[in-house]
């Protein structure tokens, strides 16, 4: 079907309901959050925490990493083009290899209300390095933490102003599924271990 | 008078005994999640003011929509238009036959469900794969979801374990990790052999042409990132104006359906990959979908289309909660499906669900966009009045008349009580009054025979 013809179908009317009036509301309000958000980086470590991410301040990203590949023997690595990655001197990948055991990726933002990390899949040069291998690292530099999602959310275009990425990630944790008789169980598609380092501004 | 299909599939359902463990556990888990995220932020004031928004966006919806078809163009991606099933299935059969699909994977979507995608394709020899761990779980089993976000919550882990040792070719475990394990193994290659990734859509941006699909296995990124097409099928109603919309609809919506903040993936897609991008779908297609949607705009009913799919009316629903989704007979249960589907389905037995309800407006309560869906279901029922049996319509008149009278309103609660006193145990509510004593209306005076006796 045509656009002009589907749209031409389209009446458009506001709700009434008697015993349920709408109460129009003009101003959009923020989400307020039951939570102290007034130094975000603590924030974003507890709520990160919480959703079962192993989170971290970290001096020296590259011992960090190191770290990490020892602590979990990992063979295959790969890595995105984002500037935190790219700034290790580590290889970038060149083409998603499925067989990797670590993904290290830097993230766009971070977000303290929620301990959520925000993947840029242009920034990263794809989308492969955060989300194929069973654990990533993620390096979070510190002044890319802001309060809540409203703060990206809310000016979008301005912080956008060439459009929005091909893709654009909000990721909380580890992969999560309660899809068997609700027991919680991780990493069932995307990577079931999460790390974030935050690394100073200056780095 | 044979019993209705309804009843018959409602009665099943609570017999199963099993089944009845698997809904208290789930929705109890689902109503108290929510219930303690509703403290975490500013609810009631979110709740009225996405009324509003959704309000707001169907009065505008052809512009919206049109903004929305702009940008996804714009950026690289193509738009469908479809008024039916039909249409939609025909356009991604479409897509498929061109791009050579043989492997499609699935990330869960109820719009598909609706329009029988799935069936669809495989009428032309695409496999299709659904990779949601509990959609995988029933699409093995040859079933229907029984839950908007639970959609094998009817199986439990041995059923699982029978399900996969039979692709497996031998026993697997029924431990939970190791059948994410499994699942994860067999999935992965599906993922990344597959031609054609076909995704639901929980909101479509208008402001930037995004389509935005919340999960938390991380299926929904992998179908939008790895096959070399990506298909996002959108309920024409999915839409909202901007991203500061999206920011109150989104802390609504995970925090109805499971009580989280947030999922654990929220993935905006914005046309296909980019020139300087190593992977990514080189095609982006959006199919917006009506389907029986535009017949419901500038009706009483209207608000049905507020919805977000999160399914906490489902979780308090006390006629739900016993009967289960398969007992509706439709992709949507609960009190959303039994106002939807009659609404998008003209048929005699989707018209039969607003019975399934005791209008305790539990639903209204826990919508998060605060939909009146108890006024609907009551709509829907009056609608239906007419269709009743002609005994039934005259019983209900009599009854009418006879209480629009003071003297024949007594005469019959006179009536009724020697009645009820006479009345022998064998008869009335049987089920009902095993393990309990039926009460009896006392002997003497009523209470009005006493007031107009001066007595009280």
């Amino acid at each position: 079907m045509q656009r002009t013809e589907f749209l031409s179908r389209l009446r458009t009317t506001t709700p009434h309901n008697v015993a349920h009036p709408l109460v129009h509301v003009a101003e959009v309000p923020a989400v307020a959050y039951d939570q102290d958000l007034d130094d975000p980086v603590s924030a974003f470590m507890r709520n990160a925490a919480m959703q079962g991410t192993q989170v971290s301040r970290v001096g020296n990203p590259r011992e960090f990493v190191g770290d990490v590949i020892a602590q979990l023997s990992a063979a295959g690595v790969i890595s995105s083009g984002d500037p935190e990655v790219a700034q290790l001197g580590f290889e970038v990948f060149d083409r998603p290899r499925p067989d990797a055991d670590l993904g290290v990726v830097g993230a766009l933002y971070g977000i303290a209300a929620t301990g959520t990390v925000v993947f840029h899949a242009g920034r990263a040069g794809g989308r492969s390095a955060s989300l194929l291998p069973p654990a990533i690292v993620v390096l979070l530099r510190e002044d890319a933490i802001v309060r809540d999602a409203g703060e990206v959310f809310r000016r979008m275009t301005e912080r956008f102003p060439d459009g929005l990425p091909s893709q654009l990630v909000l990721c909380t944790g580890p992969s999560k599924s309660g899809d068997i008789e609700l027991e919680l169980t991780t990493g069932v598609h995307g990577p079931g271990r999460v790390f974030v380092g935050i690394v100073p501004a200056s780095e | 008078m044979s019993r209705s299909a309804l009843r018959v599939r409602a009665a099943g359902a609570v017999d199963d005994g099993r089944l009845q463990l698997a809904l208290q556990n789930a929705t109890d888990r689902f109503a108290l999640g929510r219930g303690l995220a509703t403290m975490s932020v500013n609810w009631e004031e979110l709740r009225e003011a996405a009324r509003s928004i959704r309000a707001g966006i169907l009065s505008r919806l052809p512009e919206v929509l049109s903004q929305l078809a702009d940008q996804v163009e714009a950026r690289g991606g193509h738009v469908f238009w479809a008024a039916d099933a039909a249409e939609a299935n025909d356009y991604v059969a479409s897509v498929a036959r061109r791009t050579s699909t043989k492997l499609a994977v699935k990330s869960k979507s109820m719009a598909s469900e609706e329009i029988h995608l799935n069936a669809a394709l495989e009428a032309q020899g695409v496999e299709v794969v659904e990779t949601d761990l509990g959609e995988w779980i029933i699409q093995l089993a040859g079933e229907t979801p029984s839950h908007i976000i639970a959609p094998a919550l009817h199986k439990n882990r041995h059923d699982v374990a029978e399900l996969f040792s039979r692709i497996a070719g031998g026993d697997v475990s029924d431990v939970p990790a190791e059948l994410c394990a499994f699942a994860r193994e067999r999935l992965r290659e599906k993922f990344v052999n597959a031609d054609l990734g076909i995704t639901g859509v929980n909101f479509g941006v208008a402001e930037t042409g995004t389509v935005i699909t919340v999960t938390n296995e991380g299926n929904g990124r992998m179908v939008s990132s790895l096959p070399r097409t990506h298909v996002a099928i959108m309920g024409m109603e999915r839409v909202v104006e901007n991203w500061t919309q999206l920011d109150v609809l989104l802390a609504l919506l995970t925090r109805a359906a499971t009580g989280q903040p947030i999922s654990v993936y929220v993935t905006a897609v914005t046309g296909p990959r980019r020139a300087n991008e190593v992977d990514g779908p080189d095609e982006f297609h959006l199919v917006i979908l009506d389907n029986g949607r535009s017949k419901i705009l500038g009706t009483e009913f209207q608000e049905v289309l507020h919805c977000i799919r999160c399914g906490a009316c489902l979780n308090v629903c006390p006629v739900y909660r016993q009967i289960g989704g398969h007992a509706y007979g439709s992709v949507y249960s609960g009190p959303i499906g039994a106002v939807l589907t009659p609404l998008l389905y003209d048929t005699p037995e989707a018209k039969e669900l607003s019975g399934a309800s005791s209008l305790c407006s539990a639903c209204w309560q826990a919508c998060p966009v605060k939909i009146p869906l108890q006024d609907m279901l009551l709509h829907l029922r009056t609608k239906k009045a007419p269709d009743a049996r002609a005994a039934e319509r005259v019983a209900w008149k009599a009854w009418a008349s006879a209480w629009s009278s003071p003297r024949a309103y007594r005469a019959s609660t006179r009536l009724a009580a020697t009645a009820a006193r006479m009345l022998p145990d064998a008869m009335g509510p049987k089920a009902w009054s095993e393990g309990r004593t039926r009460p009896r209306p006392p002997k003497g005076p009523s209470f009005r025979q006493r007031f107009e006796r001066g007595e009280i």
